[in-house]
């Protein structure tokens, strides 16, 4: 009876009704945020990736120390692997110390990979080390890290600026930077100069003069030395203010020391007669210049001669200590020869010895190239001359074509050598 | 009683009864709402992680600043007052801190820790007593001077004060 009075009433009751229904809608989304609370708390802050960046970056400092100690190494002995050896000392105490600085965390740390490398001879000199590390923490339940770290300081002499300024000294653009980043104070204390004495085959050390600032990490250092216009080695040794890194490069022209290795020579195009090709080792080479190609044929230029400097005196080439001579020749035929046809040219090597007054000796007879199509054509004289290049020899390569083809021979275009003849091994004369 | 007077009433009355018991049944559940929404103690957890975070960001400002590298290489005693004139720059007064470094020696690959000196702005026993702390560390390897190649430990731990 009462009921039914209360079901008549209906208005109300629907008041009631939607306040409960929007009490659970409140209420599930209220416990579902509650829920989602209680779980963001359950992951509790840990500092992970701080302390793995920190790591890592301390890292960095450390290689940078490693670095700086190898290449003091390598500056005092030139050996590359007890250079090595010092810089990995560094590593390996750093690592010892930070596994245990992070115990508590349970730090499992290994150096997985390193090297040291110093590149001092040539206008480019660079010392580098790089180094993986990898980093678990067991506490956290963080494994897998691999860290990479590299440090490397270039020197780069610009070679075309090097100039004989007067009777005593010496001008030329140089490049420092640090990781890619350019060193903007260096100051004279801490770059050495040194110009080649070919009389005494020793380094002299050079009087900086001058030494400005370019900016990009360039500047412009002027040096006092008595030099020969045509002759002429230096390097520089510079120590890094930051760090102590020490980087070396060193630019040749018109001399030659150990590091010009004249038991191969490249047709090319030299450095100080862009118009001039020559048989030169490799450091003496200008890619900066044009490509040089050779057209041969039997009606226009049968044969093509290409000769070397003088050899230095002190470096002769002892042929007895290779079992063969090769030439490569890299050869454009024309027009391209029918099959079981093929062009024909023929490559004779020999010298004159000025100073004798001697004649001509040949270094082996004529060597004949057989080609079916262009590319780089290689062949080996095991029957040659066995005897010594003296020193102060010219050697001369003949090349002469024998079929009727027209051949195209490339030397060398601004970035490769394509022609070369490999003689064996060159020595100082001491 | 009480229900044979409200099923007795007319029907004003009973509708009016039904809409306070409908926004009796709608207040309750915002506040239980709310109370669900907003934990009581989160300002306890978040105080620990955020000491923990302004820990780290001082290590590493101190490191990657070469702070750090100066006052290792600063020669005489000013370093550690050096330092701790660089620490209370960056932090709040009412956080209090105690920054230690050790030095890693090495004897022949095992390693021990050596304290080259320790800073603070509380005494020792206060700093003991105060509840919620917080403690962060990092490894630096000096660059340069006599210490360079040398590696340190460097602790930093941080309380909020009462």
């Amino acid at each position: 009876m009462g009921m039914r009075r209360i079901l008549r009433n209906n208005g109300g009751q629907i008041i009631l009704a939607l306040a409960i229904v929007m009490s659970i809608v409140i209420l599930s989304v209220a416990f579902s945020i509650y829920q989602m609370n209680a779980g963001r708390q359950l992951l509790k802050y840990e500092p992970v990736k701080e302390i793995v960046l920190a790591a890592t970056s301390d890292f960095d400092r450390t290689l940078t120390v490693a670095l700086r100690d190898a290449s003091l190494e390598f500056d005092e002995t030139y050996d590359e692997n007890n250079a090595s050896i010092k810089g990995e000392s560094v590593l390996q105490k750093w690592m010892r110390s930070a596994v245990m600085a992070f115990s508590h965390l349970g730090a499992k740390m290994e150096i997985m990979e390193r090297e040291f490398k110093f590149n001092w001879n040539t206008p480019i000199g660079f010392s580098l080390t790089y180094a993986y590390f990898s980093m678990d923490l067991e506490t956290y339940g963080f494994r897998g890290w691999i860290g990479r770290s590299d440090k490397v300081v270039v020197l780069r002499i610009f070679n075309g600026t090097v100039r004989k300024t007067g009777d005593n000294s010496v001008t030329l653009v140089f490049n420092i930077v640090d990781n890619g980043k350019p060193v903007p104070n260096l100051i004279p204390g801490l770059l050495n100069v040194y110009v080649w004495n070919r009389n005494q085959s020793k380094w002299d050390s050079a009087e900086i003069v001058n030494m400005k600032y370019l900016g990009g990490g360039n500047y412009s250092l002027t040096f006092s030395s008595i030099v020969n216009e045509y002759e002429l080695g230096l390097k520089l040794r510079a120590v890094t203010p930051k760090d102590g890194i020490i980087v070396s490069a060193c630019y040749f022209r018109g001399i030659n020391l150990n590091e010009v290795d004249w038991g191969t020579l490249y047709l090319s195009v030299g450095e100080e007669d862009p118009n001039q090709e020559y048989l030169l080792p490799y450091s003496l080479v200008s890619f900066k210049t044009r490509q040089a190609t050779w057209v041969i044929s039997k009606q226009k230029h049968t044969y093509r001669e290409i000769a070397s400097p003088p050899i230095p005196e002190y470096i002769y080439i002892d042929m007895r200590e290779t079992e063969s001579v090769n030439i490569s020749i890299y050869v454009q035929p024309s027009p391209v020869p029918k099959p079981g046809k093929p062009a024909i040219f023929n490559v004779t090597l020999f010298f004159y010895n000025p100073s004798s007054g001697g004649n001509e000796s040949i270094i082996f007879e004529p060597v004949q190239f057989k080609i079916t199509g262009q590319g780089t054509y290689t062949e080996r004289v095991s029957d040659h001359y066995r005897g010594i290049i003296p020193n102060g020899s010219i050697v001369y390569m003949r090349v002469t074509v024998i079929s009727d083809h027209t051949l195209h021979i490339i030397l060398n275009d601004n970035e490769r050598l394509y022609s070369w003849v490999e003689l064996g091994k060159a020595y100082y004369s001491q | 009683m009480c229900v044979k007077r409200i099923l007795g009433a007319d029907k004003g009355q009973v509708r009016m009864f039904e809409a306070v018991i409908a926004a009796i049944i709608i207040f309750s559940v915002f506040s239980a709402s709310i109370f669900l929404m907003y934990p009581s103690r989160t300002w306890v957890l978040h105080e620990k992680e955020d000491l923990d975070r302004l820990g780290y960001n001082i290590l590493h400002s101190l490191i990657e600043t070469d702070a750090i590298e100066y006052v290792l290489t600063e020669s005489g005693g000013n370093a550690a007052y050096k330092l701790k004139m660089l620490i209370e720059e960056i932090i709040s007064p009412s956080i209090y801190y105690n920054l230690t470094i050790f030095k890693c020696e090495d004897n022949g690959g095992v390693v021990t820790l050596r304290s080259n000196f320790n800073v603070s702005n509380i005494s020792p026993d206060e700093f003991g007593r105060l509840p919620e702390k917080s403690s962060t560390m990092a490894i630096y390897t000096s660059r340069s001077g006599e210490n360079g190649g040398e590696t340190y430990y460097i602790i930093l731990v941080l309380a909020k004060g009462r």
